[in-house]
């Protein structure tokens, strides 16, 4: 036991860096969590740009009350002779005509209509919607982090079998296993490696998406990601079983997929059985102390079962 | 640079014929005659937005004239239009959508006016031919793939190039093999198109052949350097569209402003042309013009390129070193400061209700991933981080005692030096900014890993990689760009105390922790500001 921790930390570390020198690995992991945020950013910088400062056009210039508090609604006064065309051209949300108003439709065209019937002292003021806030966008960022941690939990599996079966192929492995060292060194090396890797772009992913959608509880999500995708490293160990990348790895690599889906499925029809285990926990919810605490046995028991499988093989 | 035709054609031949011969050959035809001839000829029903609901749903303080009507119906809750009355003011009808006949009922005092629906005409969008066009050129990325690296990876490539024919011409050549499938695929599809009558002939005809020579272009230019198929494969089948689609949509974009305009930009402006999206024989000719032109840069530049050559001794690290810069830096403003988009979207309400420290968090990770993956490049990535070095006992000890000067100076200058907007945008990422350098204000535990991931990152990676004044100007722009004497004060003393600590950041680490705890008691622990 006293050799183990000596020889874990180089074997994790090489296994570290050999996962973050590989550039497929990298851009995969990658691109879950640039391309969501890049996607949602850029739909929100192109609304900004086509939204600009909406403007209400008059025939004549409206009374210094109106236009100030036009301009303090963040609109803009517009004076033309055809505000009909200013309205068609999209030069104003709002056009106020001697016996005609035009609108383009939209929140802001409903709050320059606010702001005219008041200053008219009308009967009645429309008002839009109020905007969606943080409980609104949260939701649908949990929506987005769930399928962006499903889609981590999945390279998980991916990297459990991968890195045992490259090494196999090349082997790495054999190498390995013919050290003086506790076989299960070798599973648990490569299980916490993988994990500690992806975990880092699980966290990435969720508190990207928080930091820009907010999530109802960005902590308890992360510990959903760390469950699954620690998980389901440790099926992606446990199913690749003898394979090499040349040899049966399809069948392992599809057994793993298809157990960790089942499992996300599970979460999904069962909730309240799902949210005690990792990887359903991305679907079912819960605080997600209890799949993260059952993620180390879920992996001790892959280790052993690939300890077991390789000292046979 | 002579191009000899008849080598041209020799070369366009032999890999047509490689890829065409036999039982397998006609495989890419068959698939293009299945995947063209029924979206040319086909009519597909006209696609309509859903009609409006005939009845809106009221609810609140509804006056008995609005419930007489005949299109709006009172329910208890989840309405479209609430109604309430104040004690004082006008009635509000809170919603979306006011049907003109609520207003007539309502506009009883003559302050309203009938409002009519007014929009912009239709935008000039792309026809199926556009879709003709693309689907014409992703049949042929398979071919290109194989074109260039697949003769690399048989060796064959090299027997190519020691023959009497230039790299040009090889190029020239394969591109003419597979440009010429392509543009008749696309021809054909096109003219079966305006004889089913799907589409009306148009200037659209002349720059529809020209998309798939251009993307046989362009995805020769990227697998140019490609070892095998695999690898070419997964170039072209991932960028290629990918770039397609950016130039189309830049194409478009401008063209709505002027067709010419949008027509300019290569290969994305043919491809609009093809869509038949603008009239008059002008943006088709000039979009054909130009991607001709830009055709022929590529193939000289894929030439050029043919041939490996060895990369320039270092370049690799410069580059690497470079992208891991520009990688943290963007990962940390992006952290920080994203959430100000709501802001000139128009909801600056909900900027202000994102909780921090997710953002703190993420741009932290983000930093942190950047410059472990480029540690991991090298053989000794703990030096790298300049954790590994040991720092001598002295400058351990006048780590805390620079952070006690440091706290003092700022917390007596900040006040006088720190940049203030008049811009909501720009004051809230002033704010979170601010709040990332002083991170414990806003989480204590968060906030230190955040300052000991900051010293690894400037005073270990990047003074090792670019001195203690680029590693200190870089504090200065990524950390406190709006606070650029206070950011310069500390990231310079920082950066000098590494020095003299051999490079090792636990002195650095210290030194920031006891200022940000002092500067925190000084302040109250409030952000900055």
């Amino acid at each position: 036991m006293r050799h183990v921790l000596p020889a874990l930390l180089p074997l994790l570390g090489s296994h570290l860096q050999r996962l973050l020198r590989e550039g497929m690995a990298r851009r995969a992991l990658g691109f879950p969590a640039v391309l969501s945020v890049v996607v949602l950013l850029g739909t929100i910088a192109v609304v900004s740009v086509i939204r600009g400062t909406p403007g209400v056009a008059f025939e004549d210039p409206p009374d210094p009350a109106l236009a100030a508090m036009i301009a303090d609604a963040g609109l803009r006064v517009v004076v033309s002779d055809d505000v009909e065309s200013e309205v068609a051209e999209g030069n104003a949300v709002f056009g106020v005509g001697q016996d005609q108003w035009y609108s383009r439709g939209g929140r802001a065209a409903v709050d320059a209509e606010r702001l005219i019937r008041t200053s008219r002292n009308a009967r009645w003021v429309p008002h839009p919607p109020p905007l969606p806030g943080v409980a609104q966008t949260a939701a649908q960022g949990a929506v987005i982090t769930s399928m962006l941690i499903a889609i981590y939990a999945l390279y998980g599996v991916v990297f459990g079998a991968g890195m045992i079966a490259r090494d196999r192929d090349d082997g790495t492995l054999e190498v390995e296993l013919t050290l003086a060292l506790p076989k299960a060194i070798h599973g648990l090396s490569r299980w916490l490696a993988a994990t500690l890797v992806i975990g880092f772009w699980v966290a990435l992913a969720t508190l990207l998406t928080a930091s820009l959608l907010g999530l109802p509880d960005a902590a308890a999500i992360v510990r959903h990601g760390l469950a699954g995708s620690g998980t389901a490293v440790a099926i992606g160990l446990a199913s690749v079983g003898r394979s090499g990348i040349k040899t049966g790895f399809a069948a392992s690599l599809a057994a793993g997929l298809t157990m960790t889906t089942a499992l996300l499925g599970l979460g999904y029809l069962l909730p309240t059985i799902g949210q005690w285990l990792p990887v359903a926990s991305l679907a079912a919810g819960g605080s997600g102390w209890v799949p993260l605490l059952g993620t180390p046995v879920a992996a001790a028991v892959a280790i052993a079962l690939f300890t077991w499988r390789s000292a046979r093989a | 640079m002579t191009l000899r035709l008849h080598v041209l054609f020799a070369i366009a031949r032999r890999d047509l014929a490689s890829e065409l011969r036999g039982r397998r050959g006609w495989v890419l035809p068959l698939i293009a005659a299945i995947l063209l001839a029924p979206l040319a000829s086909m009519r597909f029903p006209e696609l309509g937005l859903p009609t409006q609901s005939a009845i809106i749903t009221v609810s609140g303080d509804v006056p008995s004239e609005v419930e007489a009507l005949d299109d709006h119906l009172r329910v208890t809750q989840a309405s479209t239009l609430h109604f309430r009355q104040p004690s004082d003011g006008p009635l509000e009808v809170h919603g979306a959508v006011f049907l003109p006949s609520l207003r007539a009922t309502l506009d009883t005092d003559g302050a309203g006016r009938p409002v009519a629906k007014t929009s912009s005409p239709p935008l000039p969008m792309p026809g199926r031919s556009l879709i003709l066009a693309l689907l014409a050129s992703s049949i042929l990325t398979g071919a290109v793939t194989e074109s260039l690296p697949g003769e690399r990876n048989r060796k064959t490539l090299e027997a190519l190039l020691t023959a009497s024919v230039s790299r040009l011409e090889i190029v020239v050549g394969k591109w003419l093999a597979w440009a010429g499938f392509g543009a008749v695929a696309a021809l054909s599809a096109g003219l079966l198109a305006v004889l089913a009558g799907t589409m009306s002939p148009g200037w659209w005809l002349v720059a529809l052949p020209v998309v798939p020579m251009g993307s046989v272009a362009l995805g020769l230019t990227m697998v140019r350097r490609a070892s095998d198929v695999v690898g070419g494969a997964a170039i072209s089948l991932r960028v290629l569209p990918a770039v397609l689609s950016i130039l189309g949509i830049i194409a478009w974009s401008i063209g709505l402003a002027s067709p010419v305009l949008g027509a300019m930009v290569p290969l994305g402006g043919t491809l609009i042309a093809a869509g038949g999206t603008w009239p008059g024989p002008v943006g088709p000719l000039l979009s054909v013009g130009l991607s001709l032109v830009g055709i022929a840069g590529l193939l000289w530049w894929t030439a050029r390129d043919l041939q490996e050559r060895p990369r320039a001794s270092g370049s690799l690290l410069r580059w690497s070193d470079a992208l891991a810069t520009a990688w943290s830096g963007a990962a940390w403003w992006l952290g920080l400061g994203a959430a100000s988009v709501w802001i000139s979207s128009g909801n600056p309400d909900l900027s202000a209700e994102l909780v921090v420290w997710p953002a703190l968090a993420s741009a932290t990770i983000g930093m942190f991933v950047a410059i472990a993956v480029r540690a991991a490049q090298d053989s000794e990535p703990w030096s790298t981080l300049g954790i590994k070095g040991i720092a001598p006992r002295s400058t351990l000890l006048a780590g805390p005692v620079i952070g006690l000067a440091l706290s003092l100076v700022i917390t007596a200058l900040h006040p006088l030096i720190r940049m203030t907007f008049a811009s909501p945008t720009w004051a809230f990422i002033a704010d979170r900014m601010s709040l990332g350098a002083w991170p414990l204000a806003s989480a204590p535990l968060l906030g230190a890993i955040v300052l000991v991931v900051q010293e690894v990152v400037f005073r270990g990676y990047l003074q090792r990689t670019y001195g203690p004044f680029g590693s200190t100007l870089l504090f200065v722009l990524i950390i406190c760009p709006f606070d650029p004497v206070g950011g310069a004060l500390l990231g310079g003393s920082l950066a000098l105390l590494t020095h003299l600590a051999r490079g090792a950041v636990g002195p650095a680490i210290l030194a920031r922790l006891t200022a940000a705890i002092l500067f925190g008691l000084a302040s109250g622990f409030l952000p900055p500001g």
